[in-house]
């Protein structure tokens, strides 16, 4: 657990490492933006195309990229299914009656179980998944031997189907956006960036070295806390707690008995590293010099360009199309 | 400069009893004061007194002549660097270079600066190829280091070592304590908190605390062979100097034997 490293930064030597932290936040945020003006799938996957570019020639593994997507993928299936099961407008481009009769039943919950015991032993779990599904919709499209309870029409419309895949390629394009920016960036410059964009609200007494600092502290004892977390949590287990099997209600009680000793731990620490702070001359909200420089370069003034460009097309031709 | 302490008292506010009562001492500068005690007789308490992290219930502390409140910390805390015991607890930034720094920024010391002073500091403390590891790298002694290093930075002249070395393995307690001796070296005041009578015989003169007030003030070697007070305040005295007390206690005849151990102690 010691060396947990936080975020998903890859060290790098492209020049998208060498880009401000500020212009990669504002240019993350111009594309993103730019997505939204984008009005159907194709000029989706060329926004996706466009950043597998910018992925390629930064020298970013795109596998890494795509463990980004990880995370949503429950989310992306869900919408999707979503769409294409509730969006009823358009034509009809696929029609299918189904059955719900007692072998269909029985072949789902079958399948349902061997998946869930299954899953885990499988690396490749989104195709095992879209297995899954399609000996689903098998089943009930041709199981139909012994008493039919219900049978139903499954209708796929275009709008449906054109929606549901705007919508699955948007949130890919976004999470390939945001990735380049949190795969290429150190978290220190990160806070930097952030420290800087923040200024304007210093207008409403808010003080962005504060919100760095406290971004700083976090992202230092976030590590920490997590061994700390683990060491209690063996300390526990050692103790006959088991925090795997169980009981929700259980599990909930565990779960105290983990947070309590970690809320405590984590005051005694706030108080001492308080202490230290106040012993090295820290005087909250006071003036004081950096020791690191964030450098405006060429480049990055070119980047801020480019994706203005890049954000006003999206715009020019959602008003044109 | 020195560290003037008058009639010091301090309670917690919801507490009855004085963790601090009425302490009066000097301590003069460059010299190396042990401040021995056991849990609870005050004397972190005492530290974060001196660091002005506290503030006193009667009496005044004066450093430099500076009287330690609210108006003079700044000041104060340039003259005084202090390292507590736990060290994940005083490692502000995510790498070595940025805590170094820390203390550096608060300073306002011009950024160009900064590079050749914590270069400088690393060099002291032998961290110098950690220089951008994240804390979660480095062992507890390392982190320690780094936070002397800090402190080094800021450059004071009086060095608080409050149990630095209660949480350290043997050997990250050795290179803490041949720090502290290159510190001395450099002319630096060391006042040394601390419940391991190894570290206390280092020092010139030891100050032993019971429940906040001082029962002994002496010569380092004075102290550690005053076999009463160090056992009423259940602090034990360094290996060597016990089996000295023990075999003079049963009459052992062996000068040579006595001899040896006795320059043995004396030699730390």
């Amino acid at each position: 657990m010691n060396n947990f490293v936080l975020g998903q930064y890859v060290p790098g030597k492209s020049y998208i490492y060498k880009l401000d932290p500020r212009v990669k936040i504002i240019s993350t945020i111009l594309l993103m933006v730019a997505v939204f003006f984008l009005k159907n799938y194709y000029e989706m996957l060329g926004a996706i195309g466009f950043t597998l570019i910018i992925l390629l020639t930064s020298r970013i593994s795109i596998f890494k990229a795509l463990k980004g997507l990880r995370p949503l993928l429950m989310l992306s299936i869900f919408v999707f299914l979503f769409q294409i099961f509730f969006n009823k407008s358009g034509y009809v481009i696929h029609s299918k009656e189904m059955y719900l009769s007692i072998d269909s039943i029985v072949a789902i919950v079958l399948l349902t179980l061997i998946y869930f015991l299954t899953k885990k032993y499988i690396k490749l779990n989104f195709l095992y998944f879209l297995l899954f599904l399609t000996l689903i919709y098998f089943s009930l499209a041709y199981l139909n031997n012994f008493y039919t309870f219900l049978t139903f029409n499954l209708e796929i419309y275009k709008n449906g189907l054109d929606m549901s895949l705007f919508i699955f390629f948007r949130l890919i394009a976004i999470v390939f956006i945001a990735t380049l920016l949190t795969l290429s960036t150190k978290p220190t410059d990160l806070t930097l960036g952030i420290e800087f964009l923040l200024k304007p609200l210093k207008v409403i007494k808010i003080n962005p070295e504060e919100i760095a600092l406290i971004i700083t502290i976090a992202l230092r004892y976030i590590p920490t806390i997590m061994d700390e977390a683990y060491k209690i949590m063996d300390a526990q287990a050692s103790r006959g707690a088991d925090f795997k099997s169980g009981s929700i209600v259980k599990k909930v009680k565990i779960i105290v008995s983990l947070l309590v000793p970690m809320f405590v731990m984590s005051f005694e620490r706030s108080d001492e590293l308080a202490d230290a702070m106040l012993s090295r001359n820290f005087v909250p909200g006071k003036k004081k010099t950096r020791y690191h420089v964030l450098k405006w370069k060429t480049i990055d003034t070119f980047v801020l360009i480019f994706s203005i460009l890049v954000l006003g097309g999206a715009i020019c031709l959602s008003i044109l199309l | 400069m020195k560290i003037e302490i008058n009639n010091l008292k301090y309670k917690y506010e919801d507490k009855s009893r004085f963790v601090v009562d009425d302490i009066s001492l000097v301590i003069d500068s460059p010299s190396w004061v042990s401040i021995l005690g056991h849990n609870g007789s005050g004397k972190s308490t005492l530290a974060k007194l001196i660091m002005g992290i506290l503030e006193p219930t009667s009496g005044t502390i004066l450093v430099d002549s500076i009287e330690v409140k609210e108006e003079n910390l700044y000041e104060i805390r340039k003259k005084i660097g202090i390292v507590y015991q736990n060290p994940d607890n005083q490692f502000v930034a995510t790498s070595v270079e940025d805590d170094i720094a820390f203390g550096l920024e608060n300073l306002c010391i011009p950024h160009d600066e900064m590079k050749p002073i914590i270069d400088n500091v690393l060099e002291a403390v032998s961290m110098t190829k950690y220089k951008d590891k994240a804390p979660s790298e480095l062992s507890g002694g390392q982190k320690q280091r780094v936070a002397i290093a800090g402190i080094l930075a800021i450059d004071p002249e009086v060095f608080i070592f409050d149990e630095a070395t209660s949480m350290l393995d043997p050997i990250g307690r050795r290179d803490l304590i041949e720090i502290a001796k290159a510190l001395r070296d450099r002319g630096k005041t060391i006042i040394m908190i601390t419940h391991n009578m190894d570290e206390a015989m280092l020092s010139d003169r030891c100050i032993v605390l019971k429940r906040g007030k001082i029962i002994k003030d002496d010569k380092t070697i004075n102290v550690l062979t005053d076999y009463e007070t160090l056992r009423s305040t259940r602090l034990e005295m360094p290996s060597d100097l016990y089996v000295y007390h023990e075999l003079k206690e049963k009459n052992y005849k062996n000068k040579e034997v006595l001899d040896l151990l006795w320059e043995s102690a004396l030699k730390k």
